[in-house]
């Protein structure tokens, strides 16, 4: 079965990019995009009313409109059925705070780069969590 | 009740706005990069000859922008209140700095000789880097066909203040301009020399939050000599 991901992003340059590196590195996989913080939470909360399947993976940017993703993860991580879900925390944001937030909640940081070499590892992080989870 | 439209905004407002510019600048910015990176590498050997010089200007131009956003956001964190002063010392952020710019110094051959010892200040060690490393940096851009010295110096001012000056043997600024450098945006040589035009005005930005000033003294051995004034850590 295709894993499940959910890339919450509002700016539609880095969908694209994003889902080229998927492309490129995982191949297979159903992804569904939500642009913002509130749309996000309502998803979340019909994946804890089990209306909606469980992702296999999130990936989450940091400044979003209407409910910051901070917030996103915080609701994520204090659910005991969405606890478990990896998070990767995309971001511009190259802040100390940012990244101590996203190892608090246990998720992944990676700060998005201006060449497209590096950004595209982030097709090389999902893989990994997707096929080889280690939690 | 004052009209708010004609007071000047709180610095902290200054500083909201521009970390916000920043980050929604660096957002479409990186889009271009990254794109731009993305068609090199999965059309290049298509492209025209033609086409490939558009894409390296592109390229070019994004890169521009990326310097100026960084330069803006380094003068944000310069509006930033230092909260964090206590006894910097001097001859440890230089040392920091020279670390910093190593690629340029190697670069270009150049000499930075402090002078032993050097004080410590009443400032954070982080907003004392950000300082002697704008004013480093612009002895390294504008160092002329020699290799560059920079000489660090210090001395007690007035007030129980130190007077740290820098003094370089490049291509030195015309009596004319030497209050046109700390304006931002002002670059004497035009597109000559890389840079937003922002690196004094920070400088001045710093200097005078720490009740300090900076100017530029008429060098002997020709060059420039940038000085500025900060509170000691020992009063």
């Amino acid at each position: 079965m295709k894993p499940r991901i959910i890339l919450i992003e509002d700016n539609l340059g880095d969908v694209g990019i994003i889902r080229r590196a998927l492309d490129r590195h995982v191949k297979s996989y159903h992804l569904e995009v939500i642009h913002n913080g509130s749309d996000a939470l309502r998803l979340f909360q019909s994946v804890e009313s089990e209306a909606q399947a469980m992702p296999d993976l999130v990936v989450l940017d940091l400044n979003l409109p209407r409910v910051p993703g901070k917030r996103v993860l915080r609701y994520l991580r204090e659910s005991s059925r969405l606890c478990a879900i990896p998070v990767i925390v995309a971001t511009s944001s190259d802040a100390v705070a940012d990244r101590s937030d996203a190892i608090q909640y246990h998720a992944t940081f990676f700060t998005k780069p201006s060449d497209v070499g590096s950004f595209m590892k982030i097709g090389e992080l999902v893989a990994e969590k997707v096929f080889k989870p280690s939690r | 009740m004052s009209d708010i439209c004609t007071q000047e905004p709180a610095v902290s407002d200054q500083r909201h706005f521009l970390d916000r510019l920043v980050h929604d600048l660096r957002e479409p910015l990186r889009t271009i990069e990254v794109y731009s990176g993305l068609l090199s590498e999965e059309s290049g050997e298509q492209l025209t000859p033609e086409s490939r010089k558009s894409l390296t200007e592109i390229l070019r131009g994004a890169s521009q922008i990326h310097k100026l956003v960084d330069s803006i956001s380094s003068y944000a964190m310069a509006l930033a209140p230092d909260d964090r002063k206590s006894e910097a010392s001097v001859q440890l952020a230089l040392r920091v700095v020279m670390v910093n710019l190593k690629g340029q110094i190697e670069a270009c051959h150049a000499q930075v000789m402090p002078q032993d010892p050097l004080p410590k200040v009443n400032m954070s060690l982080e907003r004392l880097i950000q300082l002697l490393q704008c004013v480093l940096e612009n002895s390294l851009k504008f160092r002329g066909d020699r290799p560059p010295i920079l000489r660090v110096s210090a001395e007690r001012g007035e007030h129980d203040q130190w007077v740290i000056c820098v003094e370089d043997n490049g291509l030195g600024i015309d009596p004319d301009d030497v209050a046109t450098v700390f304006r931002p945006f002002e670059r004497l040589h035009g597109c000559e020399y890389p840079g937003a035009g922002l690196g004094l005005t920070i400088c001045r930005t710093i200097v005078e939050s720490h009740g300090g000033r900076v100017w530029i003294d008429p060098n002997p051995r020709a060059g420039t000599m940038i000085c500025f004034s900060v509170p000691g850590a020992d009063p």
